[in-house]
């Protein structure tokens, strides 16, 4: 590794660290790991069952990780994509395979601590082969002030047996611009939970279409959403859920806390296709629950204490 | 120097939303290092006198004080500062808070042990529930006994229980009962309940009968005043002119 890269590698390593996340799996290369500056590779490391390959594209990296069949993992795949410089663009292209009963979980790092105006791609194709499991953790630590625009794509299929759990969190910093775009589809007892929290502020946008196709019999599926508006940032949220499988079930559940002069939407939508499907869901947009309040209040806490346990409870 | 006995005092405390009277003329005496029931049927302005004590509704008049100071201006925070704290009648839900995280609140000190044996107190074993979140997952009843326990923890002056019994089950009133007076012997108790086991443990009782007091005495009399002898306050055909009758006749 090069002068250069060893510092960005430290750099990076040390602000994961910072926002609380575990650097010293991947210093340590305690399972399969993969760290990207903007669009260069510092570090791969794989493991017997983890393949991991990464090349340069315009403004990005490809990135390639295939989960061998029956592999089970308890140690997290860190995924590292970071940026340090204050301006520019980062297209990650993603493609996941999770093999036959394979069982892994992957945390994806996604780190700009120093963002003033950069946009961050993230376009991912997940497969998850009969019987497999994968969680999908991705993280994001963002500078407190910057604009950073972040656009999670993922487009994941979701076979018979297999279980898809994504998590979508904000860990630091401001929120910025997210545009979420998901669609997961479903095969025979599938399971998939996309979980999404993030917390905004000043003006910060955030727009998120989260679907998933029940296609398969008894399939499930679980939308959920945790927002937190504050200043003039805005949100708006649509939850599709699509009952095409016979005892197909999904839910869809979406609360948004508006304060100051924040504004949200919340749209979730139910289409079902087959008369055995049970799709259902439930929007909550609202001030802080004044009854959640006053009972911290009543503990000796202060208003602004209170929420922010609240808040982080709800975010957390 | 003259020590009151009295931690907490209402005079003439009223609550009137718009033309309807909630409560009226309430004069509650608790004394320090006591249980006080406060007893009466559903709807009868209980829980409305507890979230006025606590700061939620404000009084349209009357006075409360605590420890001789009013507190009537004070807001939620100012007053639990000051030893004054409720629970509620339904436990609130916390979404991502554990139970740890949720006592720790309440916690003086730092020491973790105050929060197991806290929880060890309303019966409930804190290696399985520490971690598990206060939300949907618990039942009523064990989120009511987390909040007892908090309650316990906090070494309130003063700990307002709006029927911190129901939803118990038989196994745990017990321990339920011995937390409230273990909070009794670092302070004192205005205990809302319908329950008679709880009764038993209270120095002194007060009936509230359509917002207004109709007695205040010995917890078991009281009771049976309640039960067997006060008909004019759940007279559904005037209830506003049976219990003039009544207040005529107890003054």
């Amino acid at each position: 590794m090069s002068i250069d890269r060893k510092n960005e590698y430290e750099a990076l390593l040390k602000l994961l660290e910072k926002g609380g996340g575990n650097a010293e799996e991947i210093k340590n290369n305690i399972g399969a790991n993969m760290i990207l500056n903007k669009d260069e590779v510092i570090s791969v490391n794989e493991t017997e069952g983890i393949k991991l390959k990464a090349t340069k594209i315009p403004d990005g990296v490809k990135a390639s990780i295939i989960i061998k069949e029956g592999y089970k993992e308890t140690k997290p795949v860190h995924l590292c994509f970071g940026m340090l410089p204050k301006e520019g663009k980062q297209i990650i292209k993603s493609e996941i395979i999770a093999g036959k009963n394979s069982k892994v979980k992957i945390l994806s790092h996604c780190i700009f601590p120093n963002a003033v105006h950069i946009q961050h791609i993230m376009e991912g194709k997940i497969i998850l082969e009969e019987g497999a499991e994968l969680i999908y953790e991705e993280e994001h630590y963002h500078s407190e002030e910057g604009l950073i625009e972040v656009v999670p794509v993922q487009e994941v299929v979701v076979e018979k047996n297999a279980k898809y759990f994504n998590n979508f969190k904000m860990k630091n910093g401001r929120a910025g611009k997210i545009n979420i775009d998901y669609l997961v589809t479903l095969k025979e007892k599938a399971i998939a939970e996309l979980t999404t929290k993030i917390g905004a502020k000043f003006d910060d946008e955030i727009k998120m279409k989260e679907k998933i196709i029940l296609e398969g019999k008894e399939s499930r599926g679980l939308i959920l959403s945790r927002i937190v508006l504050r200043d003039n940032s805005t949100s708006e949220f649509v939850g599709i859920t699509v009952g095409k499988g016979a005892y197909s079930k999904a839910h869809v559940d979406c609360s948004e806390i508006v304060m100051d002069n924040a504004k949200a939407s919340a749209i979730p939508e139910i289409q079902a296709f087959d008369s055995t499907a049970k799709l259902t869901h439930e929007a909550a947009i609202g001030r802080i629950d004044q009854k959640q309040l006053c009972t911290l209040m009543a503990k000796g806490l202060s208003e602004k204490q209170a929420i922010e346990y609240l808040v982080n409870g709800l975010l957390n | 120097m003259f020590m009151s006995k009295l931690i907490l005092e209402t005079v003439n405390l009223t609550l009137k939303i718009e033309d309807k009277i909630i409560f009226q003329n309430i004069n509650l005496k608790i004394e320090k290092g006591t249980i006080h029931a406060l007893i009466g049927v559903n709807g009868c302005g209980k829980s409305s006198i507890a979230s006025v004590l606590m700061g939620l509704k404000k009084p349209s008049s009357g006075e409360i004080l605590l420890e001789g100071e009013s507190i009537v201006d004070l807001s939620i925070t100012e007053r639990a500062q000051k030893g004054l704290t409720l629970a509620w009648q339904e436990p609130v839900r916390f979404e991502g808070l554990s139970v740890k995280d949720y006592l720790s609140i309440s916690r003086k000190t730092k020491n973790e042990k105050s929060i197991k044996d806290a929880l060890e107190s309303v019966g409930l074993i804190s290696e399985k529930y520490l971690e598990r979140f206060v939300d949907d997952t618990l039942s009523g009843g064990e989120r009511k006994r987390v909040e007892l326990a908090s309650i316990l923890l906090m070494k309130p002056k003063v700990a307002i229980l709006d029927e911190i019994d129901s939803g118990v089950d038989f196994i745990g009133i017990d321990k339920v009962l011995d937390t409230i007076r273990k909070i009794a012997q670092n302070g004192s108790v205005l205990l809302i309940t319908h329950q008679d086991e709880f009764l038993k443990i209270a120095d002194k009782a007060t009936l509230i009968c359509n917002g207004n007091i109709l007695r205040t005495g010995e917890p078991q009399e009281i009771s049976k005043f309640y039960r067997y002898e006060c008909t004019y306050c759940v007279d559904e055909n005037n209830p506003d002119l049976a219990l003039e009758e009544l207040l005529n006749v107890n003054r």
